[in-house]
């Protein structure tokens, strides 16, 4: 029986998103992208985007096509996901240092100023912001969810594969979903 | 009609109802149950707090989005 569902990953940028991609089609979910946005220094993988994403919610056309696949929604657009799919969340989570940290080198290489919020402030913001978006996926009754922390996730990952395995109901190869994580893209380090 | 039952029976392991009988000794709790119950009560409240919005400003909401746009992640 395939999925009937859609499978979103989630989060903040620089959360880990595109490795959670990386693992589910290694695992078995192949991800919907179009690689419109390319592999670079700050995804050496490739960011497993899909620019439609970004028109939600005037774009809602290629959801179909996202059944029994994964696609990467940005924290901010889940709010706009309709109601007439029912979909498994893997919200990713990462030290919020660590994450403001790589957004601000990323923002560098794109010649924006990486410093117009101060960091304490942007922490703070962030924060306020997960909260209200954690409010939102639970309280949404055609989502389940997985909170899977980066950090927890490199450093011990068979305890972050029961979850997913259990978000899939058993349905993902977790042995495989390992051969996707390469710790020597692991900047960012907090501490 | 008969009247309906104001109280129900969960289980819970026996090793963990030992040891918050113990606990509650000397408390002001008089069971286990009383205890449970309470302890239930507040995780469950906490949970109801972590679903409730925060206030979150428009401007806040804009800072946000601009970062987000700066990143390269929305239109």
């Amino acid at each position: 029986m395939g999925r009937d569902y859609i499978t979103v990953v989630t989060g903040l940028p620089r959360s880990g998103t595109s490795l959670m991609m990386s693992m589910l089609d290694k695992g078995g979910i192949a991800p919907l992208k179009d690689d419109v946005r390319t592999a670079d220094v700050d995804n050496p993988k490739g960011y497993y985007e899909f620019e439609r994403v970004k028109k939600l919610p005037g774009d809602q056309g290629w959801l179909p096509e996202a059944r029994g696949r994964a696609v990467k929604v940005l924290g901010e657009l889940m709010k706009h996901l309709p109601s007439g799919f029912e979909y498994r969340v893997v919200f990713m989570m990462r030290d919020l240092d660590e994450i403001v940290s790589s957004q601000k080198k990323m923002m560098i290489r794109r010649g924006e100023d990486p410093d117009v919020i101060p960091d304490d402030e942007l922490i703070r913001l962030y924060r306020t912001y997960l909260k209200n978006l954690k409010g939102l996926v639970n309280s949404s009754e055609n989502m389940r969810v997985a909170y899977i922390n980066y950090n927890e996730l490199l450093s011990d990952p068979d305890q972050s594969f029961e979850e997913i395995r259990d978000l899939f109901d058993g349905d993902i190869d977790a042995d495989s979903m390992r051969d996707a994580i390469d710790l020597s893209l692991y900047r960012n380090r907090g501490g | 009609m008969p009247e309906q039952r104001k109280h129900t029976t969960v289980s819970i392991p026996t090793p963990l109802y030992r040891n918050i009988k113990k606990r509650i000794e000397g408390t002001g709790f008089t069971s286990v149950s009383d205890y449970v119950t309470y302890v239930l009560r507040e995780v469950l409240a906490s949970l109801e707090e972590g679903t409730s919005e925060e206030v979150f400003s428009k401007e806040e909401e804009d800072r946000v989005k601009d970062r987000l746009r700066a990143l390269g992640y929305l239109d």
